[in-house]
């Protein structure tokens, strides 16, 4: 795992301006949450961390070495999508150690550390079953699997609980938090869903119009707010949280 | 129109133009079917069954002359004593076809991703230009004895014509294919798993669009199997390509003979069609 | 597809500035350095098979056509010449042959589309019983060439049609006389036999897009089902129907094989392959691939600029 840092990011399309001058750090084995109305431009923002989107000005650095223009395939970074994304011409096993095959890294070996992380996601039954068989619960557990068998520098999470139901997604919370925090994983977590952000993070950064009005703990974020737009944003709903870590 | 007269009559109205329709398209192919196997044919149905002198004449197991004359065969395999042989034209437009399929899915595929997964200026353009047939088989033919004298008589000329105007084809079934998939999604998963992006391509985005590649490449070899326009102008000698072998047949041979040779058409395309779906099934599954 | 020249900003420095911009989009092609960069190499890598095969199996063939039409010599092509032109423009001939191949194509494409709204709204809209049978019979002749088309049409009307001996019993007359495949409305019923099919695969795809909620509501309001197809259906279907018209006529202008065996009209398609035939005139068979080629590109061209044309099956 390393340490994530944007410096000073922009990006534009055209005349409009999607992320517009942010600076963060998420420091070794933290998972900063990115929340904000869709448009404020924190999709940009974690795809600008995986190499998908080069930025306009601005720098990208993993544990102070600059990486703003290495392809993302270069950079080992996870990637976990609401859609799941899985490879529907392979098994689950397959799916999750694709990454390891694509490092060269022999069948037996990689075959194993597969079954270990679906063991460790309570889905090592589902092995050699096809993708497309599993719930959404569970193709969302191969998902994480997949981009944690690289043990990447960072996981990047796009609002991975988004379109499954209320039960499931307080359950994953649960399971998901503690097992990136046992595994002491550098993440970036984007949501538009305050009480996910607050569950899920260590820190949290509040983005709006592209650029981030307020970065803290929850705690901080939700006691103390430093605009009126995140007050609003965070005391939405606001949450009844007894697990919350603060 | 009134409302009572719409509620009656517009749905059986509608449904009997279904079925009145379908008749014309069916019932000659079936009447050509059981025709071929009949020994006349001038009053109103065939008559005089069941032989099977028409399908051997055609296949060339009798000796023929002249313009009826049959299809030659090749020996394709030699083994103790037994010749494996098979029709010439059957096989040499199962070859010619086969070699314009092979010429689709590597121009076809690669356009249908970059339409359907990219945007790019001009991609209107690139879109409708992989869509639309250029010309039809009769310019493109005119326009390869100008273009390739020599050349556009053979074999070769023959595949790459073949593929231009079947292209739009598989880049048609091959697009709608890739746009059912999160091709955004899957291209990033793999890339950010540490595929570069050609192998992203061909381990990852074709192998889950194969259903739709194998029917593109069904539509696109059965369309050229029984290409008649381009063949018509540019062969010259040789073994003749399926389609023309079917029109001398239609144009000079008994009825009951052409239908044989127009039903054995119809047996290839529903033969090939049924064989491609098993390859597709199972021949293409990663996981064995 | 506009040239320089013809921009508003056509001067010299705007010239040197497209330049420039030019030479920068190569440069990012040929050694990318942003994510954007190496995308449009993958846009162009991905383009490249297809532009190679349009350009030598396409582009220059038509090309070629072009230059011999225009040619002052029979054979070589040299010089400028438009003999080959003003043979086409001036004989009234080659102005009936034209004039044959739009009514054709143009009278076939309506009844061949005419027919397929229904059809298609038969099987996507009815509850029909085997409709996937259905959808596989009429999807079938799609696979066959233009020569068989024809000898299902001598199969129904020919001189030993079945249709034509049917009503050659019941009627006492002669069935030569009443055959009537090889004649114009004969070639009318085979060009429809080929492009019904396809202007129903055209047309299902249009159907599947349609918003079923909005017909469910015309209908709770008391339309009839006429009214609810002529208000609600029909301007949805209506860029599918003009696409399906575009293509179909197309495919109508491109029949040929049909005509080799029922060659009692000649249209453009035929006479280009006459003229080879009869004296190998390659000047006026390039003229004639030149006129066809520009005329259909123009229409499908204007077409889909000004109407809400859809094309794709």
């Amino acid at each position: 795992m390393a340490r994530i840092t944007l410096d000073s990011i922009r990006k534009r399309y055209g005349e409009t301006m999607a992320v517009d001058g942010v600076s963060l750090t998420v420091d070794d084995g933290e998972i900063v949450g990115v929340l904000g109305p869709s448009g404020c431009g924190k999709t940009t923002t974690l795809r600008t961390v995986a190499g998908f989107e080069t930025p306009t000005a601005g720098t990208v650095a993993f544990d102070g070495r600059e990486v703003t223009n290495v392809p993302p395939e270069d950079r080992n970074v996870g990637l976990v999508f609401q859609e799941y994304a899985l490879f529907d011409n392979m098994t689950v096993r397959e799916n999750v150690a694709f990454g390891l095959k694509m490092r060269g890294i022999e069948k037996t070996a990689r075959d194993e550390r597969a079954d270990e992380l679906l063991d460790l996601l309570d889905i090592g039954a589902m092995a050699d079953r096809d993708p497309t068989t599993l719930s959404g619960g569970q193709q969302q557990r191969v998902g994480l699997a997949r981009a944690l068998a690289i043990e990447p520098n960072v996981l990047l999470l796009d609002e991975p609980m988004t379109g499954l139901d209320a039960k499931l997604k307080a359950r994953l919370r649960e399971e998901v938090g503690e097992l990136l925090s046992d595994l002491d994983v550098t993440g970036l977590y984007v949501t538009h869903d305050q009480e996910e952000a607050m569950l899920m993070c260590d820190r949290i950064a509040v983005m709006k119009g592209g650029r981030i009005e307020q970065v803290g703990t929850p705690r901080e974020i939700y006691e103390s707010p430093a605009t009126e737009f995140v007050s609003e944003f965070v005391a939405l709903d606001a949450p009844d949280l007894p697990f919350v870590r603060w | 129109m009134s409302a009572t007269l719409s509620r009656q009559f517009g749905r059986p109205v509608v449904t009997m133009t279904l079925f009145l329709v379908v008749s014309f398209l069916i019932v000659p192919v079936l009447l050509t079917f059981v025709g071929s196997f009949a020994g006349e044919w001038s009053g109103v149905l065939p008559s005089d069954f069941v032989t099977l002198r028409n399908w051997r004449e055609v296949l060339g197991l009798t000796e023929t002359v002249g313009s009826q004359r049959s299809m030659g065969w090749d020996s394709i395999l030699s083994l103790g004593g037994y010749t494996l042989a098979v029709p010439s034209e059957l096989i040499f437009s199962v070859g010619l076809a086969l070699g314009g399929v092979l010429i689709n899915l590597l121009v076809g595929v690669p356009i249908a991703y970059a339409v359907a997964r990219y945007n790019f200026r001009g991609k209107e353009w690139v879109n409708a230009i992989s869509v639309l047939p250029l010309v039809p088989g009769v310019i493109l033919g005119v326009a390869f004895l100008r273009a390739y004298p020599t050349l556009s008589g053979t074999s070769f000329g023959l595949i790459v014509g073949y593929s231009l105007l079947k292209a739009p084809f598989m880049v048609m079934a091959v697009r709608s294919e890739f746009e059912s998939m999160p091709l955004q999604r899957l291209e990033e998963s793999a890339r950010s798993l540490g595929a570069s992006w050609p192998r992203t391509f061909l381990t990852v985005i074709v192998p889950n669009a194969k259903s739709g590649i194998i029917s593109g490449a069904i539509i696109c070899w059965t369309l050229a199997a029984a290409e008649f326009n381009f063949s018509y102008i540019v062969w010259a000698k040789g073994t003749q390509p399926l389609a023309l072998f079917l029109q001398r047949h239609i144009s000079n041979s008994s009825f009951t003979k052409a239908a044989a040779a127009v039903s054995m058409f119809f047996c290839i395309i529903v033969a090939i069609t049924v064989l491609l779906q098993q390859v597709g099934s199972r021949g293409f599954d990663t996981r064995g | 597809m506009g040239t320089p020249s013809g921009h508003p900003d056509g001067t010299f420095s705007g010239v040197r500035a497209r330049i420039k911009a030019g030479v920068t989009i190569v440069e990012s092609i040929v050694d990318p350095l942003t994510e954007r960069d190496r995308e449009r190499r993958r846009v162009v890598a991905l383009c490249a098979p297809f532009a190679a095969l349009l350009a030598i199996a396409g582009a220059y063939p038509l090309w070629e056509v072009f230059r011999i039409s225009v040619s002052a010599e029979q054979y070589r092509s040299v010089g400028f010449s438009l003999q080959a032109y003003r043979t086409l423009t001036t004989d009234p001939y080659y102005r009936r042959v034209a004039f044959n191949s739009l009514w054709l194509a143009g009278g076939t494409t309506l009844a061949s589309v005419g027919l397929a709204v229904p059809i298609t709204h038969a099987l996507e809209k009815y509850d029909l019983p085997g409709e996937d049978v259905f959808v596989t019979l009429v999807s079938f002749p799609i696979s066959l060439p233009g020569i068989v088309a024809a000898f299902m049409i001598l199969v129904l009307f020919g001189n030993n049609g079945v249709l034509t001996n049917l009503v050659a019993v019941l009627t006492g007359r002669e069935s030569i006389e009443l055959a009537i495949a090889v004649s114009a409305p004969g070639l009318f019923v085979a060009f429809c036999y080929s492009m019904i099919p396809r202007a129903t695969l055209i047309l299902r795809g249009t159907y599947a897009e349609i918003d079923h909620a909005a017909e469910e509501a015309a209908q709770s309001l008391g339309a009839t089902p006429w009214q609810t197809f002529r208000h609600v259906t029909l301007p949805q279907i209506r860029p599918g129907i003009i696409g399906a018209l575009i293509l179909t006529f197309r495919t109508g202008l491109a029949i040929f094989g049909t005509l080799i065996v029922i060659q009692t009209v000649v249209v453009w398609t035929l006479q280009i392959s006459r003229e080879l035939a009869t004296g190998y005139d390659i000047q006026v068979a390039g003229a004639m691939a030149t006129v066809y080629f520009f005329f259909t590109f123009a229409f499908t061209a204007l077409g889909l600029r000004y109407t809400s044309a859809e094309v794709g099956l």
